[in-house]
């Protein structure tokens, strides 16, 4: 059953001023046959309102997105978090075997998987939520976001070019076969 | 007259009204902290971030906005998204908005609008290419403040504007709405259209003779 728009939007606003981040398609979605009608409210309060103070999270993951497409460091914004944060890709891919609970045998296929996500070559909304959760926790920023936007930015696709690696074999399993694991499900299983 | 809630303006109010959602909310408002500058405040703000070349805090600024009207947008095509989810496209409008608006402000375009305006047409262009449609509606109504004595009253005039505008086409509609319903400058319209100044002038002129001569013998009602 839909529910009102006027109480939608109220509840909607309540939620946007406190600084959270509401989510309008699944507002839209209780509003039902009524969506049309919250819509229009929603983009005039979402246009024409002052907008929000940038949080800590955004701001720092922004500041890496902006830099690698038009700073001085050739990297991707994900390699710019990682070294700002002072961590290298052997401590992650550490953090992910632990977190994870991966055999040791699997933690060459976790290193290439990680240098891949790095480097934008993996499908965003293939990568399950655990590992979306668990970048957000290290880096300190909304990774669903960094994921959303270009990875790189098609602003430093052409620089970064020549320094991306390419898809490894190792990270190549089909889903349903036999090499297929865990690993490969964190990475590339998500809405399989 | 609705009351005013904590954490919308009255303007904000009266767009919600004028869009049909009148009926009064039963539930009882919490007293929150409201997070989100003042129009004007925040207006300054991004004017300095753009002055100061700070584009990382101007994006992160707008980044909820641009993905939450993204999705409003994508919503809205539910029916002809061919399979697509209503996610996908939001997020791909929200990406390709950001880098673009990034690639202007980087190769040093400069605005002459509040950015929030230049964010909403951004967000809608991309819809509009992306889905092959064409944008129509320059900005939504209540976008701009409005200078009169009473927004009842303007919202009765902007709403008469709206009516008299709807037969002519598009290009034309748009650049007389920017110019009579907002009240903004050629210059302006020429910034925001990305169209010269004299093409501007020629959609105003062919805007007004249609309308004269459309109403020489039949005043609008």
């Amino acid at each position: 059953m839909s529910e009102r728009p006027s109480r939608l939007f109220d509840e909607f606003a309540a939620r946007y001023a406190r600084g959270e981040q509401p989510d309008a398609l699944e507002y839209l979605e209780r509003a039902g046959d009524q969506a049309d009608e919250l819509a229009g409210v929603l983009e005039v309060f979402l246009a024409a309102g002052g907008t929000p103070e940038p949080s800590e999270e955004a701001t720092r993951l922004f500041s890496a997105w902006v830099e690698s497409a038009v700073g001085r460091q050739r990297s991707n914004p994900l390699a710019i978090l990682r070294k700002r944060s002072r961590l290298s890709q052997k401590s992650i891919v550490s953090s992910l075997c632990e977190r994870f609970s991966f055999e040791p045998s699997k933690r060459r296929k976790v290193t290439h998987y990680y240098a891949e996500l790095e480097a934008g070559l993996l499908e965003p909304r293939r990568i399950d939520k655990r590992l979306i959760d668990l970048l957000s926790e290290i880096f300190k920023i909304n990774a669903a976001d960094l994921l959303t936007l270009h990875n790189p930015p098609a602003l430093a696709e052409t620089r970064l070019m020549q320094s991306s690696p390419t898809r490894s074999k190792i990270t190549s399993a089909e889903p349903g076969s036999p090499e297929w694991d865990d690993v490969d499900q964190l990475f590339r299983g998500a809405m399989l | 007259m609705l009351p005013l809630h904590p954490y919308v303006s009255r303007r904000e109010l009266l767009s919600y009204e004028a869009v049909g959602c009148r009926e009064q909310s039963q539930v009882a408002k919490p007293a929150v902290h409201d997070h989100r500058l003042d129009r004007e405040a925040a207006d300054t703000r991004d004017q300095k971030l753009i002055e100061a070349r700070d584009y990382a805090t101007l994006l992160a600024a707008h980044w909820e906005p641009i993905k939450q009207l993204a999705r409003t947008g994508a919503a809205r095509r539910r029916d002809s998204l061919g399979g697509r989810s209503p996610v996908e496209l939001a997020d791909e409008v929200a990406s390709r908005t950001a880098e673009h608006l990034l690639r202007e402000l980087t190769r040093g375009r400069r605005y002459s609008v509040p950015f929030r305006v230049v964010v909403y047409k951004r967000v809608g262009w991309t819809l509009a290419t992306i889905m092959g449609e064409t944008f129509a509606d320059p900005l939504p109504m209540y976008f701009e403040d409005w200078r009169g004595p009473n927004p009842f009253v303007a919202f009765e005039q902007d709403y008469d504007m709206k009516q008299l505008f709807a037969g002519l086409p598009l290009k034309v509609q748009r650049v007389l709405s920017l110019r009579h319903r907002l009240g903004l400058e050629i210059t302006d319209i020429a910034e925001l259209e990305d169209m010269s100044r004299n093409s501007v002038d020629q959609a105003l002129y062919r805007g007004y003779k249609t309308l004269r001569d459309t109403y020489r013998h039949r005043p609008p009602t």
